[in-house]
């Protein structure tokens, strides 16, 4: 199909005005990364915007120098691929429920869900004592079964579905199939781009965490690899407690008294190029057409 | 359930057998979504008597069911603090002009994404469009206001070009502060937010776009009359969720990107129970603000989708 | 629509009420069971402890290992298992698993509190909920425990020189819940490690300050001597403009939260007694010893603050010190292009480390400057009655704090002591030829070259929680920093050599600043309380309303920001609090003269 003028510029513009955002977003990378790549000391004395000024993979080796770190990575990559196939899988079967209004207690359900949405979850003590009287707490389990219903995630995939064509579905039904059989062979292959997205946020969500780590754990073998940067971050600002034996060792230098920030910027590379590396694999979900189409006939 | 309700009429009453055949058919259903309830009676209404802290004098040695009674007090003692009331304000403020940019830009990207044919440039845009999201609102603000500050590289070229005589404020106007942070935000999180409509767009039923091509319509009126309408209940159910957080101006923003010329408009309810709260554990107070929060959000929250409800075919229930 | 909504609000409202009533019986009889629990485990507890013979020597109780389970919150804290911590372990069979709070100090608190999963050791910040600790029954008295195990800690703490530590915080019932921490304590006939009145400190040796700090050699370039009071600093400010007039030289700069300590600074100069509550505490001043104040009601300072006003006004001050977030700043101070500022010491130790070292600034040193306004003739810089943040209390979870308080009496000895405070001999020191403990060249070098190296260690711990004896029996320093290589010409600043020499030394002129008197502090306000909200609430007005005046177009406005903001702090009750201080001082003053 030809394309008319209009379209033409129509496409240029686009393109343009796409790239410059695009440049103006690629730049805090540059920022993070050109301070990562200084001296720590140096650092210190702002005015880096584009290139190292003293060059030096130290704020790495620091970060890399950690023991936990192996350990931590293993946590932190199971219980985001755990927890987001789970969540996913119960948030996704559970919008599904919500789309059948003709079921026995839909709306008790409906209910009992916006309850949940607005006035759930709560407080640090209440939560805490919860999961206490659960023996979640030092568990591995606490990183996943608080998550399993996110009742977020439940809201958009019902949306997704209610957009699907029903034709296939009361095919499905009429053939004898139960609702079980549909979600998992009809519903769910429709919906992958709502799974991807889904999965996506839910992945995040899990790589980021590090406060329930904090509060609902204290076993060494538990902790993820966000809460060990964040440790490392912390202990780079070695500013702790303000005491007087610190003031002194400060004299002696053996407390590192100024803020290196180029530590920080080391962790925020580490810590979020795993996860940035994972949308451009599901991008490929993110096809139009792919679906229907495939599913006609 | 209209259905359900015509056969009960005529068949007379209810009777029990009929209830348990229901049951019996809808068994993969109830399998389905019990276990689901259970974990919402668990994990979000057994933790939710801590609200009842918001009207009492919480103490955490005598736990929620002996801590002292108080009332209203803090809601009282709350809307009694002129700077309170300014807070609120500017929450409001601040929140609905990002719910109104952070509903539209990210549509807009996601609509300029899906126009580009070139599928190695429009994965590298979009990939790059959500970095931002990532790297911490620290560095972002801290980028941000160096870029623009008295003395940054936005001044220095402005001022060699000789456009203006002296540098300009940028971060010092409280009249242009609630842009100022909505753009910043727009600019984080734009990427981040086009990443559900695309997931939406990729949805829609392609034979509709063929439908429109026979009847001839080019790329404009493809993305007015199929694009824009199919993706509609996604657009509609975000925009009426965002709603709820009207009272949750992020803090992050306010407290770095604010400062004392701006405060007037920078502070924000997060940042003024911040201020107030800090290391004091003043657990009931900021409990009975959240509560607030919640409580108005979900009014807003109810109204819009009864609107939506009226006008449209979509909402949230 | 409205009765639609009616009616979900209510079916929410009830159904959210009984499931929460449900949850919340459950979680009733949780705490109670535990309380229950833990009540029995502490009588057992106490029978164990007072069932023991003879007193276990500490060779005897290294073959039974213990861990004792100790928070000590902020940020990453050492390691249990760091070589000198380990070496503890091996000698008396104690270790400690140390927890943080990854910087949710309050948090993980409350958490315990309402839990009551304590670890057995618990440091609080003194402040906050510090009383809620204290009044929830669950902190074992240690007293008795002092008394039988560990009597030199019970001696030394009690000492009149170091603050009469248990009389002073035992309760109305002669128990004592808590041990403070971060003090050197003296034997009979030690001198303090301070001395406050010997003119060969160095800067770092002060105690906390609040002062103007000026930038060292570019002060005697432009001004040539001391800076004694506001006009002085404006002329030298001035001059200083004058030979660096670029944007990239402040003359003044400051931050958007420093607002509290430029106040204390200008106070000390108008002649107060300038004292604060706790870390996170209110600030308040006194001119006669005898009425207290929140320091913001000063009469004097609306003068400083137009004086502030004007020197932004004119250029002298950073045009975007007001409002600029305390990292910028300290960026600024870091590569010394701010001639001077008022306010607290540790922007300043930070900024002069990094001046040290970096080529190009290296011989830079930002050094204070005692400032007495016309008419004032005796300068107060600090109450040094300063008996530590953090208290250390027992809780009843721990298994065993007879053997605890054996380990701190060991901790106590000279073993202890050395390796605590200097570490494993021949990694962390040597003894040097006049056989003394000391610091080599090559150690030196190593800990320069690694700031985390103490931390690597586990070097000093125990300063953290309990107090240290600042020597050991034979005289010797109890820590490294006494190391006579750090008085050697080598171990010093070399700065501050070149500083002593010029018309700057300021070395003698804080004599006589420094005092004690330990009714005017450690006073703490419950939190929660109307004095605590109010003060709260002045303290969130104090550095806005800083930052205000300085910007403010003209003097007018200086004096209406000021009476406008004292004007709220007076609505919000802060007289509560004053008369809370005032009366908590008085009390004390008169029960010591009973």
């Amino acid at each position: 199909m030809k394309k008319s003028l209009g379209e033409k510029i129509f496409d240029w513009v686009n393109g343009v005005l796409l790239t410059v955002m695009a440049a103006s977003m690629v730049y805090p990378f540059i920022y993070v990364l050109a301070i990562s790549l200084n001296e720590a000391a140096d650092s210190n004395r702002g005015g880096i915007f584009f290139l190292p000024r003293k060059f030096t993979l130290d704020s790495y080796r620091i970060v890399f120098e950690n023991n936990d770190l192996v350990n931590a990575a293993l946590v932190s990559v199971g219980r985001t691929v755990i927890g987001t196939v789970l969540t996913v899988l119960c948030s996704a079967m559970f919008a599904y429920v919500f789309t059948k209004p003709e079921y026995i207690i839909y709306k008790p359900m409906k209910v009992i869900f916006f309850m949940a949405m607005f006035l759930g979850g709560g407080a640090l003590i209440p939560v805490y004592m919860l999961y206490r009287s659960l023996g979640l707490l030092n568990s591995f389990a606490v990183y996943i079964i608080p998550y399993l219903v996110n009742l977020w995630f439940v809201i958009l995939f019902r949306t997704y579905y209610i957009q699907l064509p029903k034709a296939l579905e009361e095919a499905a039904l009429i053939d004898g199939a139960n609702e079980l059989r549909i979600f998992f062979t009809i519903i769910l292959p429709l919906s992958t781009p709502m799974i991807a997205t889904i999965a996506l946020f839910a992945a995040v969500d899990q790589w980021n965490s590090w406060r329930d780590t904090l509060f609902f754990t204290s076993k060494e073998s538990l902790k993820t690899l966000q809460f060990v940067m964040m440790e490392v971050m912390q202990k780079a600002q070695a500013r702790t407690m303000i005491t007087r034996a610190a003031m002194k060792m400060q004299r002696i230098r053996q407390v590192q008294t100024a803020d290196p920030v180029s530590v920080r910027m080391a962790i925020t590379i580490v810590t979020t190029v795993p996860i940035v590396c994972v949308y451009p694999f599901l991008q490929k979900y993110f096809i139009k057409g792919m679906l229907v189409g495939s599913m006609k006939g | 359930m209209k259905l359900e309700k015509r056969r009960e009429l005529q068949s007379g009453r209810a009777t029990n057998s009929r209830i348990w055949g229901t049951v019996y058919r809808q068994r993969y259903l109830i399998l389905m979504s019990v276990p689901f309830i259970i974990w919402i009676f668990i994990f979000c209404f057994g933790p939710m008597y801590g609200w009842l802290m918001a009207f009492q004098n919480y103490d955490p040695n005598k736990g929620v069911w002996k801590s002292e009674w108080v009332g209203l007090r803090h809601f009282i003692s709350f809307f009694q603090n002129p700077e309170a009331l300014r807070a609120v304000r500017n929450t409001v403020a601040i929140s609905g002009l990002n719910i109104i940019a952070g509903n539209i830009f990210p549509l807009v990207l996601a609509l300029m994404l899906n126009e580009v044919n070139n599928i190695l440039f429009k994965r590298t845009i979009q990939t790059i469009s959500y970095l931002p999201h990532f790297v911490s609102y620290v560095v972002i603000a801290n980028l941000f206001l160096t870029i623009l500050g008295l003395q940054g590289p936005v001044n220095e070229i402005l001022i060699k070009l000789g456009l203006v005589k002296q540098p300009i404020k940028f971060w010092w106007n409280k009249n242009t502060f609630w842009y100022m942070l909505t753009g910043v935000n727009v600019w984080k999180e734009v990427g981040w937010g086009a990443i559900i409509y695309l997931a939406a767009i990729a949805g829609v039923d392609q034979e509709l776009y063929e439908a429109a091509t026979v009847d001839g319509c080019g790329r404009f009126r493809k993305i007015w009359y199929v694009t824009i309408p199919s993706i509609l209940p996604t657009v509609i159910v975000l925009w009426i969720l965002s709603l709820g957080d009207i009272f949750n101006a992020g803090f992050d923003a306010s407290y770095l990107l604010g400062n004392p010329a701006t405060r007037d408009t920078s502070d924000v309810i997060a940042t003024y129970v911040y201020r107030y709260g800090i290391n004091m554990g003043m657990y009931s107070f900021t409990t009975a603000v959240s509560l607030m929060q919640i409580f108005i959000g979900f009014i807003l929250i109810f109204i819009s989708n009864t609107l939506a409800k009226r006008f449209t075919d979509y909402s949230l229930w | 629509m409205v009765k639609e909504f009616r009616k979900f609000l209510v079916i929410i409202l009830t159904a959210a009420l009984l499931l929460s009533l449900l949850a919340g019986c459950g979680a009733k009889t949780e705490n109670e069971s535990v309380q229950e629990e833990q009540s029995s485990n502490e009588q057992q507890g106490e029978g164990s402890a007072s069932g023991t013979e003879g007193i276990p020597s500490i060779a005897e109780d290294a073959k039974n290992p213990i861990t004792f389970s100790i928070f000590v919150g902020g940020a990453n804290p050492m390691k249990g298992d760091a070589p000198i911590l380990a070496e503890m372990a091996k000698r008396t069979g104690v270790s400690f698993d140390i927890r943080g709070s990854g910087g949710q100090d309050s948090e993980i608190l409350s958490i315990m509190l309402a839990s009551k999963d304590y670890t057995d050791i618990v440091m609080l910040p003194r402040d906050n909920l510090f009383y809620r600790y204290l009044s929830s029954g669950d902190l074992i008295d240690l007293k008795p425990l002092l008394q039988k195990y560990a009597p030199t800690v019970y001696k030394l703490y009690n000492l009149p020189q170091n603050g009469s530590l248990i009389d002073r915080f035992s309760n109305e019932e002669g128990k004592l819940y808590y041990l403070t921490q971060d003090l050197e304590l003296l034997r009979e006939g030690e001198e303090p490690v301070e001395n406050l009145e010997a003119s060969d400190y160095e800067q770092v040796w002060l105690p906390w300050h609040r002062v103007l700090y000026v930038l060292y050699p570019e002060v005697e370039e432009v001004y040539g001597k001391k800076i004694t009071n506001l006009d002085e600093l404006y002329d030298a400010l001035v001059a200083y403009k004058e030979k660096y007039p670029d944007n990239d030289h402040y003359a003044m700069s400051m931050s958007s939260t420093m607002g509290g300590h430029m106040i204390w600074a200008a106070l000390s100069m108008y002649g107060y007694k300038v004292l604060s509550h706790g870390i996170y505490g209110g600030v308040y001043a006194t001119k006669d010893g005898q009425n207290y104040m929140y320091v913001f009601k000063a009469p004097e300072l609306l003068e400083f603050f137009k004086f502030l006003n004007k020197l932004y006004r004119e250029g002298l001050m950073d045009p975007e010190g007001p409002i600029q977030t305390h990292d910028q700043f300290q960026q600024k101070m870091n590569s010394g292009k701010v001639f001077s500022m008022i306010g607290n010491w540790d922007v300043i130790y930070t900024a002069n480390d990094s001046l040290l070292r970096d080529e190009s600034t290296k011989d830079k040193i930002y050094i204070p400057q005692k400032l007495m306004a016309p008419g004032v003739t005796q300068h107060w810089q600090y109450n040094y009655a300063y008996t530590g943040n953090n208290a250390m209390v027992v809780t009843n979870k721990c298994p065993d704090p007879a053997r605890l308080f054996r380990f701190f009496e060991w901790l106590y000895s000279d073993e202890g002591l050395v390796l605590n405070g200097w570490g494993i001999e021949g990694e962390d020191y040597i003894i040097n030829s006049e056989g003394k403990r000391d610091i080599s060249p090559e150690i030196d070098q190593q800990m320069q070259a690694d700031p985390e190296y103490g931390w690597k260690r586990g070097l000093q711990f125990f300063q953290g929680v309990i107090n240290i004896p600042a020597y050991t029996t034979d005289g010797q320093g109890a820590n490294n920093w006494m190391a006579p290589y750090y008085k050697s010409e080598e171990g010093k600043d070399p700065r501050d050599l070149k500083v002593r020499q010029s018309p700057l030394n300021w070395h003698n002129d804080w004599v006589g600043t420094f005092y004690k008197d330990y009714d005017e502090v450690d006073i703490y306000v419950d939190a929660e309380s109307p004095e605590a909200m109010a003060l709260a609430q002045a303290q969130a007005l104090i550095d806005d309303a800083v930052s205000k005046m300085v910007l403010a177009e003209s003097e007018v406005e200086v004096e209406q920001i000021y009476q406008e903001t004292l004007q709220q702090m007076e609505t919000n009750g802060i007289a509560l609090w004053e008369k809370y201080i005032n009366d908590t001082i008085a009390s004390r003053r008169s029960n010591n003269n009973q």
